[in-house]
């Protein structure tokens, strides 16, 4: 599934293993939102490699935002990243979304297609939220039998990503990380690694995040997010919502270069979907994100 | 607990406040069980009342914001979204608005749903190609009363009994709200998107039946003898024609020949 090549920066770290079946890298690029559209197609055109559209805002008949995709195409690689797979639900796939999905992806050419390690909602109910899967072999065949179904729908691997979460389960069998690379093992698929999420469910949780990294395979890896959480206080108690209206967080840009360090030049994209700024203080980030990429390269050389 | 079980207990944990999931759930000396549930079903309904209030901004605005919450929560209780896009969950708030005792002595409420619905409905609509002089052009004029044609699908039809209209554009504009009150006669407006901007205008009793005979399958003939009830018949083909005319510049109307 090497097809594509990247059209961002190259940042050489460490060359393909035998078993990578990993797509090429797009570099660094950013979630599209429509409050970006003129500047990405206008003042700030090519300042990033690639996009991300958001799936579902997209899964519409017509008018003006499939119109924008169209114009951005021409400039921008597309990676698609959706919320409603609800790959862990015990309902049956939605087949209707997953033919929409596909038919999106095909449309636009994305270079590849993620959605969230969760599920959604159940009997029908869509919960617009990602809900956390037990951790146990039961979750995990559920989900790895359904992972296959969607690669096959969609004609292409699938990503999936860590999600933030604030509950574990007592019948969990396993760590989230031993559980994500069971699933991207043996469902053959590959793993968006959200970093803040990684960081945001250690504090809730009190796991050690460098030992998530340390846990997942690196040939797995296609796409990491960047975004920043909220902080909660309530009595005595602190705790991390995962908000996507901050900047990101301080010790999320150290465990990123942990990351990328074990990683490599993986896809990275920052993810703000709410309290927006404007174009040029996310372009910053993400200057930051690409310093902190060829700092670790330049150390590795 | 199996899969379903557990996915089941949660979902009526946040929808319901259901207590079976909390045995599931691990607890920690920093943060209770129950607390973090609660960020779970309290996000639920910040999530889907934010929703609700992108999708109905200008009905927030008229009744105010913690109106719009008591309406949403009750709304989001009743109708969970079943669709996997977030976009079509306030489908029904025009109907609720039209039934629920609490709101549905105030008909302008409904009404500015549907209008705000309609908004939404016209904005994302497929891109079919509209009709144009062009292509009515190359029709003999022979043909012309058998003609058909379709209303594009981003057209939508309101038929309002409020002063609906007014009060939309007051709150667009960010001004204040006129007094809501009941027209004398019933106004007909379209809502439709020209290019990639969404449009609306009011339609005389004439061009409104003119134009749902013609989005209802009618020939251009028979939208002439619908005509004949407002007009002198030998002015009927000159103002038909007229219009058409106007309908195909606003990119109103499509058709297959």
């Amino acid at each position: 599934m090497r097809s594509r090549e990247g059209r961002g920066e190259e940042v050489s770290l460490t060359g393909p293993a035998m078993n990578d079946v990993r797509a090429s890298s797009l570099g660094f690029g950013l979630g599209l939102r429509p409050k970006h559209y003129e500047a990405l197609s206008g003042e700030h055109l090519g300042r990033v490699a690639c996009l991300e559209v958001l799936t579902e805002n997209y899964l519409i008949p017509g008018g003006p935002p499939l119109h924008h995709l169209e114009r951005l195409r021409t400039s921008y690689a597309f990676a698609l990243h959706g919320v409603s797979l609800s790959i862990g639900s015990a309902d049956p796939l939605n087949r209707e979304h997953l033919r929409q999905t596909r038919a999106l992806a095909d449309r636009f050419e994305a270079a590849w297609v993620s959605d969230h390690l969760c599920w959604t909602g159940v009997d029908g109910i869509n919960l617009h939220d990602l809900m956390p899967l037990p951790y146990t072999e039961e979750a995990l065949r559920h989900v790895v039998e359904r992972v296959s179904q969607v690669q096959e729908g969609l004609g292409r691997r699938l990503l999936l990503e860590n999600v933030s979460s604030y509950v574990s389960y007592a019948g969990s069998e396993m760590t989230e990380w031993e559980f994500l690379s069971e699933i991207a093992q043996r469902a053959d698929c590959l793993l968006l690694l959200d970093v803040n999420n990684i960081y945001v469910s250690s504090v809730n949780h009190g796991f050690d995040p460098h030992a998530y990294l340390r846990g997942i395979p690196v040939e797995r890896v296609q796409q990491f997010h960047l975004a920043g959480h909220s902080r909660h206080r309530s009595e005595q108690v602190e705790f991390l919502i995962d908000t996507h209206d901050q900047p990101v967080a301080e010790p999320v840009w150290q465990l990123f270069a942990a990351a990328v360090a074990r990683f490599g030049n993986v896809a990275t994209m920052i993810e703000r979907d709410d309290n927006i700024p404007e174009l040029p203080v996310l372009l910053s980030e993400l200057d930051r994100a690409r310093s902190i990429t060829q700092g670790v390269a330049a150390q590795a050389a | 607990m199996e899969l379903a079980e557990l996915q089941r207990a949660f979902q009526h944990h946040v929808l319901h406040e259901g207590e079976a999931i909390a045995a599931q759930i691990n607890a920690s000396a920093e943060m209770p069980v129950a607390m973090r549930l609660e960020v779970y079903s309290e996000a639920y309904f910040a999530r889907l009342t934010e929703a609700l209030a992108a999708g109905y901004p200008r009905l927030q605005a008229l009744i105010g914001e913690e109106a719009f919450t008591h309406l949403g929560r009750h709304y989001i209780q009743e109708h969970p979204s079943t669709n996997f896009s977030v976009r079509w969950f306030g489908d029904r708030l025009c109907t609720v608005l039209r039934a629920h005792p609490e709101y549905r002595e105030q008909p302008w409420l409904a009404e500015l749903a549907q209008w705000e619905w309609a908004l939404a409905e016209a904005f994302d609509a497929a891109d079919t190609a509209p009709l144009t002089l062009d292509a009515l052009a190359s029709v003999a004029p022979s043909q012309w009363p058998s003609l058909q044609f379709q209303c594009h699908p981003s057209l939508q039809r309101l038929l309002l009994r409020s002063n609906t209209a007014v009060l939309f554009k007051a709150l667009a504009d960010d001004l204040a709200a006129p007094a809501a009150a009941a027209l004398e006669n019933p106004q007909h407006w379209i809502i439709w998107r020209q290019d990639l901007i969404t449009r609306y205008r009011e339609l005389a009793d004439d061009e409104a039946l003119a134009l749902v005979t013609v989005c209802t399958g009618g020939t251009f003939g028979e939208m002439c003898e619908a005509l004949c009830e407002h007009h002198d018949p030998e002015v009927v083909p000159l103002t038909a024609a007229g219009m058409l005319k106007g309908w195909i510049a606003a990119q109103m109307i499509t058709a297959s020949f």
